[in-house]
């Protein structure tokens, strides 16, 4: 939950969800240190970070979760998102298996988590045009379908990685003070999916 | 304490090889033999595996074996005593009982590996391997050829000669009154040419030849230790031993010691084979463990899989591969498929496998609940050193699944565990580097940075003043899993695999140094069942701090301890003095006291230490909180050489040519501390600076500790051991408080071997506070 700190300043939990090897690591270590590593260790459990960016007048503190992708891991994946304010589901566009765990990963933001909450749906790898199996329409409409953010980025070439950042602090101050017709939306939405059963996703 | 009589020793060495192990000649020969055809002898194996899977699986004629199994049984059980192999299987009963409860003597000789010759049983006449043994060890004219115990006296007798003839590939399984099993297979390809090589020159001058020593127990007089008193009259047989090792002409060593002598003429020669068909993975490794698992392409059908002289294998006992050490796992679902046939073949009959023998390669097993465990090594060494290890690999695998999985299992056979260990293949691979390089694993305890007294006292209560209920363990790790120090309530004192697997785990995943990470983590010696919650962050690029808490959402909490923590640390020095520590490394075995310089110490310390400089302290009393933070300064202001807490006098003093070892030649040291659980190790200095050379002492001291350990060795633990070969010579010493291992030059001389021991012994005792985690302070919560 965004918590509005002295002097303007909030600070805001953000945990990033998706498939082992989307790249939710490399997309943090770019926007909080300006690294890439061509081979990034698998994260274990989930890595804590943080970052404060200002937008407008407001100074936003991200406490980022970095979690682990791995299936053994997903069931302390409440654990990271409970309060959490944002979330970013990071898919692979060379990779469609990752595209439907991010799936997966929004419904069950949408059924478990607050209205209010604040989901990005990153489509990393964006340099590896050539491999892409996911079109960015598709990650597009589905964005569009459940209300999300979308936004296709490039840990290598750091290309709009710290626009989701950005886009996402933007969005907060909004979300906190009121809940919107739009998390109502986003709710109704859940709700129209009901076959998935809890949890188990492949 | 009376030294042992020399009739003791031959007494021993012949009660020895009419012991289990007297199949080790073979592995001896079959190692030699296998020579560069090592391939081919997994060939065998897997043919053997083969075998056996079709056996188990077609219920044709073949079910007639375990009916006649029962018969024999039952004969067995009745008049074992008047069988021809009641005499000498009676060691592996015994061997056996202590191993597994009740169950019946059985041997059964299956034939194995033979498929295309006609079946020879060697039931009726005993395989006489042992009485053949003890045979060519009597008839043995010293100096003689090592072929016929190799070849006659290693796995079987004149009758398998007979059949090996034949070209029949014949596989005997033993099973012990304790319901275990061991299966011994020929490899079919073996000729008496090959036995021809296993006896020439080169291999018996690498056979090596020891006088063993079993010494009355030492009394616990730690304080003083002299070992001279209790080997001095040996002196006289070791010496010859180490002459005939240097000459030409030795003695045939028949199993002393399970593997130890008889394997130790296969490990010389697997080294030089190493040496250069394994090389690549020295290659690989370019002197330091590199993450990743290698050799992912590889399977069972490929030739350098099969080449590869240690696999570890985790299967479920549906035969799901789990983890293979190399290969992909999906590939060799058909080679797990044959592990678990055999397993369960074995379960089936209410039984349990423990060993297959086949050439120069030991297949060990080990079931814990539906998860099947499997060795296969060709590097010689020791089953109990194999078991061992599989029971650190399962823990690790429960450290990552906790037991849940087991019950996941139950219900589920068919569960692919294998998807839920996504991105642990650098922590397996780092344990399989700690297998082959970790004293950790051999004496079952771990090792601190020598850090002086103060600075670690200083982490200590750095450590302790963070107490929080949930507290399980506090961890401040240096570089290589050397520890800062550790601090645990005082009730649960952390087990030292615990503390092992942790820091493979914590170390081996290099994504803990980006960030701050929690998580979840099972400690199986601790509570298998439940995981803890890991806060791992690094405070230095070479000071890594690990909490542990039973709270799920207790990162936040810990997370402020860091700063307090860290905060301390830097206040107090700590991470100065760690660095300091870290360029300075361990113990050297130049730096060991000489005679002379020890004497004057002892004369001097009354007046010297004031100074600092390579003062040691006489006694333990006089080692005090101003000495230690008088050293400390010292350390701090630029004197940082160890010689300046160790050895003052140099190794040079004693005449020994410069860049070969110590004093006395000494070469490596291993030294335990019984009492908390803690061991040192020397660092590796010439002429032991290749990986190779290091490799070697590694293995060395694996089998000199399974000799030590009493394992196979029908007299149980030992005391204290003196041995040589054409490599090294060894002292092993075991007392109530320590435990000593030391590896020196070939043609050391063993009075001055040993009066460097007490020495050395002696130093690290006056020193301990800098290189233990000991101290008036009990680091506990």
């Amino acid at each position: 939950m965004a918590t509005p700190g002295a002097g303007g300043n909030l600070q805001a939990k953000l945990v990033l969800l998706g498939d082992m090897g989307a790249g939710k690591s490399s997309l943090v270590l770019r926007f909080v240190k300006g690294q890439f590593f061509d081979y990034q260790e698998s994260t274990i459990g989930a890595a804590f970070l943080t970052q404060t960016v200002a937008v407008n007048d407001v100074t936003v503190k991200f406490e980022i979760w970095d979690t682990a992708g791995q299936e053994r891991y997903h069931s302390l994946a409440p654990m990271y998102y409970r309060g959490a304010a944002a979330a970013i589901v990071v898919y692979d566009i060379t990779n469609t298996e990752s595209f439907t765990r991010a799936k997966n990963w929004v419904r069950e933001l949408q059924r478990q988590g607050n209205p209010n909450l604040v989901i990005a749906l990153a489509g990393n790898k964006a340099d590896l045009a050539s491999k892409r199996k996911v079109e960015t329409e598709e990650g597009q409409s589905y964005a569009d379908e459940n209300g999300l953010f979308f936004i296709e980025t490039s840990a290598k070439s750091a290309q709009n990685v710290n626009e989701v950042f950005y886009e996402i602090a933007r969005k907060l101050p909004k979300a906190a003070p009121a809940p919107q017709p739009q998390g109502l939306n986003l709710n109704a939405q859940g709700r129209t999916q009901p076959k998935r059963s809890c949890c188990s996703t492949s | 304490m009376a030294p042992p009589p020399l009739p003791n020793e031959s007494k021993r060495e012949n009660g020895g090889s009419s012991g289990p192990n007297t199949v080790h000649p073979t592995a001896a020969a079959a190692q030699a033999a296998a020579g560069a055809a090592s391939s081919a002898a997994m060939a065998g194996v897997m043919l053997a595996l083969k075998a056996l899977k079709t056996t188990a699986e077609s219920n044709g004629g073949v079910e007639q074996r375990p009916r006649r199994r029962q018969g024999e049984l039952q004969n067995r059980g009745k008049n074992a005593v008047g069988e021809p192999e009641g005499g000498p299987a009676a060691g592996v009963k015994r061997h056996r009982k202590k191993r597994n409860g009740a169950g019946q003597g059985v041997r059964l000789d299956v034939p194995m590996g033979g498929l295309e010759g006609p079946m020879v049983s060697l039931q009726g006449g005993p395989p006489g391997r042992f009485q053949s043994s003890s045979k060519a060890l009597a008839g043995l004219p010293k100096g003689g050829s090592l072929e016929k115990p190799k070849r006659g006296g290693g796995a079987q007798g004149s009758d398998s000669g007979a059949s090996r003839r034949e070209g029949l590939g014949l596989g005997s399984i033993d099973r012990g009154e304790g319901g275990a099993q061991r299966f011994d297979t020929q490899r079919p390809e073996r000729t008496d040419e090959e036995s021809g090589q296993a006896g020439s020159p080169a291999e018996r001058a690498a056979a090596p030849s020891s006088a063993i020593l079993q010494a009355p127990p030492v009394a616990a007089k730690a304080s003083s230790p002299e070992i001279h008193k209790e080997l001095g009259d040996a002196n006289v047989q070791s010496q010859r031993g180490g002459q005939d090792a240097d000459g030409v002409q030795i003695e045939d060593p028949p199993g002393v010691g399970e593997g130890y002598l008889g394997s130790s003429g296969s490990a010389v020669e697997g080294l030089s084979e190493r040496s250069t068909s394994d090389s690549s993975l020295a290659e690989a490794r370019g002197g330091c463990w590199t993450p990743g698992k290698k050799h992912t392409d590889e399977d069972d059908s490929s030739e350098s899989w099969r080449k590869r002289k240690r696999h570890f294998f985790i299967l479920s006992n549906a035969g799901k591969p789990i983890y293979s050490r190399y290969g992909d796992e999906h590939k060799l679902a058909g080679f797990s498929a044959t592990l678990q046939a055999i397993m369960s073949y074995v379960e089936n009959s209410k039984d349990t496998i423990h060993s297959i023998r086949a050439g120069a390669h030991k297949i060990v097993f080990m079931a814990r609940g539906p998860i099947y465990l499997v060795a296969i090594s060709a590097t010689g060494e020791p089953e109990s050193s194999l078991l061992r290890k599989l029971d650190l690999l399962y823990g690790q695998l429960i450290s990552i699944l906790t037991d849940s999985i087991e019950r996941t299992f139950r219900r589920n056979q068919k569960f692919d565990v294998h998807s839920l260990l996504g991105g642990t293949e650098p922590v397996f691979a780092s344990l399989m580097h700690v297998f082959s390089w970790d004293y950790a694993v051999l004496l079952r305890a771990f090792t601190c940075l020598p850090l002086p007294y103060a600075a670690r006292q200083a982490a200590g209560v750095a450590l302790q003043e963070i107490a929080s209920p949930g507290l399980v363990f506090g961890l401040l790790l240096a570089p290589a899993g050397k520890i800062i120090s550790l601090v645990a309530p005082r009730r649960t004192p952390p087990h030292p695999d615990d503390v092992l697997l942790l820091c493979n785990f914590v170390g081996a995943s290099e994504s803990f140094r980006t960030s701050e990470s929690f998580v979840p983590l099972c400690l199986y010696r601790y509570n298998p069942s439940a995981f803890l919650y890991a806060y791992v962050g690094y405070l230095e690029p070479e000071v890594c701090l690990v909490l542990l808490t039973s709270q799920q959402d207790g990162f936040f909490h810990l997370k402020e301890c860091r700063a307090h923590i860290e905060q301390s640390l830097r206040i107090t020095g700590v991470f100065r003095e760690v660095a300091a520590a870290v360029t300075r490394g361990g113990l050297r075995v130049e730096e060991v006291p000489s005679a002379s310089a020890a004497a004057q110490r002892r004369l001097a310390a009354g007046t010297e230490t004031g100074e600092g400089i390579g003062s040691l302290p006489s006694s333990r009393s006089s080692i005090t909180a101003s000495n230690h933070t008088l050293r400390q300064k010292q350390t701090a202001s630029g004197d940082a050489s160890t010689s300046g807490r160790w050895g003052p006098g140099r190794s040079r003093d004693e005449g020994l040519s410069a860049g070969l070892g110590g004093p006395a030649g000494i070469w490596h040291f291993l030294y335990r501390h019984t009492a908390v659980d803690q061991y040192l190790a020397s660092e590796y200095s010439p002429p032991l600076e290749t990986r190779a050379a290091q490799k070697r002492v590694f293995q060395t001291y694996q089998r000199l500790l399974a000799s030590m350990q009493g394992d196979g060795a029908k007299s149980g633990p030992h005391r204290m051991q003196y041995r040589r070969d054409s490599e090294f010579v060894m002292l092993a010493w075991s007392t109530s408080d320590f435990d000593f291992y030391a590896v020196f030059d070939p043609l050391a001389d063993k009075d001055a071997a040993i009066a460097v021991c007490n020495r050395v012994c002696t130093s690290i005792r006056q020193i301990e506070g800098d290189l233990f985690q000991t101290g008036p302070v009990p680091l506990a919560w």
